[in-house]
């Protein structure tokens, strides 16, 4: 495409948000940052910019909108932070790949591949962990979770999960010790924990729920390197295998700007 | 108690540390308040007297506050401490429901104020959105909830005039939308289709929600279907992340 046609392009864009914002006073004409960043998200969504297609500078595109070139430096940082762009140094700022295809944010798949694992695999990517701790811990919380006895002994895994070497989630999971007797000689940074579970027989199949949003703590931000009060998906959910029986409880944080949480219900009858 | 032996031999030995304790009294005091221990609105046990019965530093007891308060459990309020926070408004994964038998479920005393009620055309979003044609025209409903006196969810609703017609503003006040759908035009909604992300509200939003600007809220769209399969409305929402969740079973 000739770049006067661009340049248009994104003019009218740029007139088209204006006009559509409604709640805008006259005094804040200037588009802001937030503004230009979910113009560029808009495009890109519309597939009018394409995945490894260079942005202006941040100079020209500046002038092109009018506004400063911090305001577009602001725009371009927030949107690599979100996975929409990244930079090359002294080359500029390119549209990532994927920029748009969220995974699905839903344990069980309709082919009853569950977990991060199986998920990232439809998409065509790998999943690497890495493991933060593990070990045996009592505590009643994670006992009435599992259904077990107060003082049963539960393994602890907690891993961050990673896809194309960006973190996407942290599981806090947590499994009866005594199914898995040998959980501790296993190395979770490649193994997938459900192909080790499917393995001792007790793969969990039925999940049980809950979604938030919540804002993310210093913690779990820095393990997704998102900003502090960032907005992140919290899930916990209890997984039990065939016999019904609780073989999972796992907390987890998994970023917005790479999952969507999506589903479908029905009206009882 | 199991957690007070567990945290004192694990001080004692100091041997692996496989959760902090932090964490550990965070989660102690999860289960209390899951059990009913603790309930809605208490008031928690000073940070010293929590300190003194898990034997451990005021600093550990105030980390694992801030945990709790980061999830939401609880709030805490100047000088007078900290409180069990009031239950989230929950939907069922497993039943659609509409957002006002949803609080009902809940016991919540509830009201929602109509904001507007108007035809209006389909724009390009929508349209890109719900398959529904560029030039069709839609009711659009929106509402305010409220939980008690707060304002907590903007629902926006769009429903195509073509099912509906001659829908009037008194079929819907104060009334159940998915009632009145039933009774005047024997449209039985069945199926809904949703979406929960994360967004940055904006000026309206944030006013009548009474939120500052820039502060992330839930937004909840769904596509709802009748009894033929068809696209009925299509619904995008804003509401307060701390005040709702989503469970059910997903099998």
């Amino acid at each position: 495409m000739p770049e006067i046609m661009c340049r248009d392009e994104w003019k009218r864009t740029v007139e088209e948000q204006e006009t559509c914002d409604m709640n805008k006073t006259a005094a804040q004409q200037e588009l802001s940052s937030e503004e230009l960043q979910s113009l560029i998200m808009k495009r890109i969504e519309r597939g009018e910019l394409l995945s490894g297609e260079k942005l202006y500078s941040e100079r020209n595109m500046a002038q092109l909108c009018g506004v400063s070139r911090m305001t577009v430096q602001h725009a371009y940082n927030a949107l690599v932070k979100k996975g929409y762009l990244y930079k090359v140094r002294g080359a500029g700022t390119f549209v990532r790949k994927n920029a748009i295809d969220k995974l699905d944010l839903n344990y069980l798949s309709e082919k009853g591949n569950a977990g991060i694992t199986a998920m990232v695999k439809q998409y065509g990517a790998s999943v690497v962990s890495k493991v933060l701790l593990k070990g045996v811990i009592t505590a009643r919380y994670f006992a009435d979770k599992l259904n077990l006895a107060e003082d049963a002994q539960i393994y602890v895994l907690h891993r961050i999960r990673y896809s194309n070497d960006e973190p996407i989630a942290v599981e806090y999971t947590y499994v009866p010790a005594d199914l898995f007797p040998d959980i501790d000689q296993f190395d979770f940074t490649r193994v997938s924990l459900y192909d080790y579970m499917d393995s001792k027989g007790h793969m969990p199949r039925q999940f049980h729920e809950k979604m938030q949003i919540v804002e993310g703590n210093e913690r779990e931000c820095g393990y997704l390197e998102v900003e502090p009060q960032d907005p992140i998906y919290y899930l916990e959910f209890r997984g039990r295998d065939q016999t019904e029986r609780l073989v999972e409880y796992t907390e987890s944080y998994a970023r917005c700007d790479r999952f969507e949480y999506k589903f479908t219900t029905n009206v009882q009858k | 108690m199991v957690l007070q032996q567990n945290i004192r031999s694990r001080k004692r030995s100091m041997a692996k540390r496989v959760l902090t304790l932090d964490v550990l009294i965070a989660k102690e005091l999860e289960y209390r308040i899951e059990t009913g221990e603790y309930q809605e609105g208490d008031r928690l046990p000073a940070e010293r007297k929590l300190a003194e019965y898990f034997g451990v530093q005021r600093g550990t007891v105030r980390n694992a506050l801030q945990i709790l308060q980061d999830k939401g459990f609880v709030i805490s309020k100047d000088r007078s401490g900290n409180f069990v926070a009031p239950k989230r408004i929950e939907f069922n994964l497993d039943t659609y429901r509409s957002g006002r038998a949803a609080m009902e479920r809940m016991g919540r005393p509830n009201y929602a104020k109509l904001l507007t009620f108007e035809k209006v055309y389909v724009s390009q979003k929508m349209a890109e959105k719900t398959g529904l044609p560029e030039d069709g025209q839609v009711y659009r409903i929106m509402r305010l909830r409220y939980d008690g006196s707060i304002p907590i969810w903007l629902e926006r609703t769009y429903i195509r005039c073509d099912f509906v017609p001659d829908l009037m503003e008194e079929d819907i006040y104060n009334k159940s939308l998915y009632a009145t759908l039933r009774k005047k035009y024997q449209i039985y909604v069945e199926r809904c289709v949703g979406k929960v992300t994360a967004v940055y509200i904006n000026g309206l939003e944030s006013e009548l929600l009474n939120l500052p600007e820039k502060q992330t809220a839930m937004r909840y769209e769904g596509m709802v279907y009748d009894q033929k399969g068809r696209l009925v409305e299509y619904f995008d929402d804003i509401m307060l992340k701390d005040k709702v969740q989503f469970a059910g079973n997903n099998v």
